[in-house]
């Protein structure tokens, strides 16, 4: 079964320094984790949306909160146990949250194969955050409209993968503090919208955003996009 | 041999308590369907009274009804035309040549029902229902809240389990101990509501005794775990005094004024047996224990331990700071040294968080001042205590200690009673 983690900061967090590395090695080396990248600072985040037929860009990452995803890693787990097992011994769940929510397949149709890129370093260069936003109009995107957006993207190029997430009510919350592992029911923010899905982008910012805007769930929700770090190795 | 309808009734109910977990956890192992499960099991306790009336109660209740679930399920998949139907039929049909049924069922079922990842709420309802075989509707009586609310959480987390693929099993050796602590903690909600429900009634014994039997169950298939075996020990020696807590006029009656005699010794000899057997790893619900068995084991409320106490609560404080046990500490060592030390204790404890419209620290407060014949700022505690009670008959009890005083306000005039019932919150 599919997992993606969300790496989140969190100003509660303890203090670690402790990289990365050894644990994506590790997890890599078992054949766990499939990929994953880290993010840029949040400052550099845009939030589409689209009302009315106006796409709406704003400055900044789609929820105010003093925390936010740092990054992302997609794992293929036998069960919650072992995800939460892969999640637990990220630094981040010492320093940080991270969220797993379990991946759902979504079927739409000839021409528009969900395959994410393999690898750890990641040929797009932005992660595009699909939320649902419940301010939004009433809206319930289309399976067509999802697909054909879909073809667009692969068929200029822009779209290089994605992963549609279970509802939010599926996601559980990792945190270690002092000794203890903390698994907790729900997301990283309580806020009424929640993450629904991934798409990874290629191209410059004005083509992500032009590409985006045409996401049916701009208009139902927001995406966040956010560039890949790309010193990362 | 044949039985006679009451006789029936009665081995299937014993039957339910006894089995219900099984019965449903065998056939969710089978087929890692939760629903089905909760169906069939439902089909096999109703075909079972017929059966069993006509061919006798059979010798081994449980394995009949796991038998009769077992077929029922694999009825409902055939008719079923998916491809995991006809695997889970698979599964159901292969496990004809197993032995059944499997011992450790119901303890996989707990940890399952008790997983980390499921809101604590629907951790409580979904245990009550899956292992202890509660409706929903008995479940939403208990928790005083509506028969829809206890459907919803019970569906939502059966629904987590099977989207977030929360496995069936008991966890591996590592991350026992981790999760044990959450299945003990949610025994020991069960058992809180229904000794100190958080408004109504008293106290609801059926849930007590729920709690009690799923302590039990746990501590027979988790023989190493001491703290299972603690929190055994400390249900069973709260239990013991229920029929003592609750006076003529259906007031709670405090700790130091109960009639012993009243108290269910054999649950009292039990419960320090096993506090005691579980006293020497020392974890937290095994110290409590002790603390409960050191209550049970004086003679009379004036002959209590409280050195042997306070010594208790000192390694509870020492594994964990928490203000409950330190407001606990600070009567033990009131009745250890005198209500000065007792006050001061009191206010040595400032005023956590955790402690926030607690009527408890009010009234602890109050008790050492009324000893120092500080009345009218004894007086000025129990109202503040009084205003934040949690239920009416601890108000009530507020507004006697009032009355006591020479304040108004009550037509009682039964003699202050020192502390409160007090073990029951060192959670």
């Amino acid at each position: 079964m599919k997992y993606v983690l969300f790496v989140a900061t969190d100003p509660a967090g303890e203090p670690t320094d402790e990289a990365p590395e050894a644990w994506v090695k590790k997890w890599n080396d078992r054949g766990v984790r499939i990929e994953g990248m880290p993010l840029k600072p949040v400052g550099e985040a845009r939030t589409v949306r689209v009302r009315d037929d106006h796409v709406l860009v704003t400055d900044g990452p789609f929820a105010e909160t003093a925390e936010w995803i740092a990054g992302y890693d997609l794992i293929e787990a036998a069960d919650l146990d072992e995800a939460i097992e892969v999640a637990a011994a990220h630094p981040m769940a010492t320093g940080g949250r991270m969220e797993i929510r379990p991946v759902e397949a979504l079927d739409l149709g000839a021409g528009t194969e969900n395959v994410p890129h393999e690898g750890d370093m990641p040929a797009s260069r932005f992660l595009g955050i699909l939320r649902t936003e419940p301010s939004a109009p009433p809206f319930t995107p289309a399976r067509e409209a999802v697909a054909a957006w879909v073809r667009e993207g692969l068929a200029t190029g822009r779209y290089l993968g994605g992963e549609h997430l279970r509802p939010v009510e599926d996601a559980t919350l990792v945190r270690r503090r002092g000794e203890e592992l903390l698994i907790t029911d729900g997301a990283y923010t309580d806020g009424p919208g929640s993450v629904s899905g991934i798409v990874f982008i290629d191209g410059a910012w004005q083509e992500a955003i032009d590409y985006l805007s045409r996401c049916p769930m701009a208009r139902s929700g927001s995406v966040e996009l956010r560039e890949f770090r790309t010193d990362f190795s | 041999m044949t039985h006679g309808p009451a006789q029936v009734r009665a081995a299937l109910a014993e039957a339910h308590r006894a089995e219900w977990g099984v019965v449903f956890g065998t056939i969710v192992r089978l087929t890692g369907d939760w629903e089905l499960a909760e169906d069939c099991a439902q089909e096999a306790f109703t075909r079972a009274l017929p059966a069993w009336e006509r061919e006798g109660v059979p010798r081994r209740p449980g394995a009949w009804l796991v038998t009769a679930a077992r077929h029922r399920a694999v009825d409902v998949l055939r008719r079923r035309t998916t491809e995991r139907a006809k695997l889970a039929e698979v599964a159901a049909l292969r496990a004809d040549h197993e032995p059944q049924p499997v011992e450790d069922e119901r303890l996989r079922l707990i940890f399952t029902c008790c997983h980390p990842a499921l809101p604590l709420e629907s951790r409580v309802a979904l245990t009550l229902r899956a292992v202890g075989g509660l409706t929903t509707r008995e479940i939403a009586r208990a928790f005083l809240t509506g028969e829809d609310t206890v459907s919803q959480r019970i569906l939502r987390a059966k629904r987590k389990i099977a989207a977030a693929a929360i496995p069936y099993r008991v966890p591996l050796p590592g991350a026992r101990a981790e999760r044990l602590h959450g299945v003990l903690a949610v025994i020991y909600l069960i058992f809180n509501e229904g000794y100190a429900p958080s408004e109504g009634s008293t106290t609801r014994d059926a849930l007590a005794e729920e709690a009690i039997r799923l302590a039990r169950l746990v501590t027979a298939e988790a023989p190493g775990e001491p703290e299972a075996r603690g929190l055994l020990a400390l249900l069973l020696l709260q239990h013991s005094r229920r029929a003592a807590r609750i006076g003529a006029d259906g007031e709670l009656v405090t700790l130091e004024h109960q009639d012993r005699t009243r108290w269910d010794h054999a649950l009292v000899t039990e419960g320090v047996d096993l506090a005691r057997r579980a006293a020497t790893a020392g974890g937290p619900y095994a110290l409590q224990a002790a603390v409960a068995a050191q209550h049970a084991l004086a003679p009379t409320a004036a002959l209590t331990d409280w050195r042997t106490i306070v010594e208790l609560y000192d390694r509870l404080l020492a594994l964990r700071s928490n203000p409950v046990v330190a407001l606990n500490r600070a009567v033990a060592v009131g009745m250890r040294d005198g209500p000065q030390a007792q006050l001061d204790a009191v206010d040595e404890l400032g005023a956590p968080r955790q402690l926030a419209g607690n009527h408890a620290v009010p009234a602890v407060r109050a008790d050492a001042l009324r000893r120092l014949g500080r009345l009218t700022e004894a007086a000025q505690s129990y109202r503040a205590a009084q205003a934040i009670a949690p239920n009416g008959a601890i108000a009530r009890e507020y507004a006697r200690q009032l009355a006591a005083l020479g304040e108004p306000g009550s037509t009682d005039a039964r003699p202050a009673g020192r502390t409160a019932d007090h073990t029951q919150s060192d959670a």
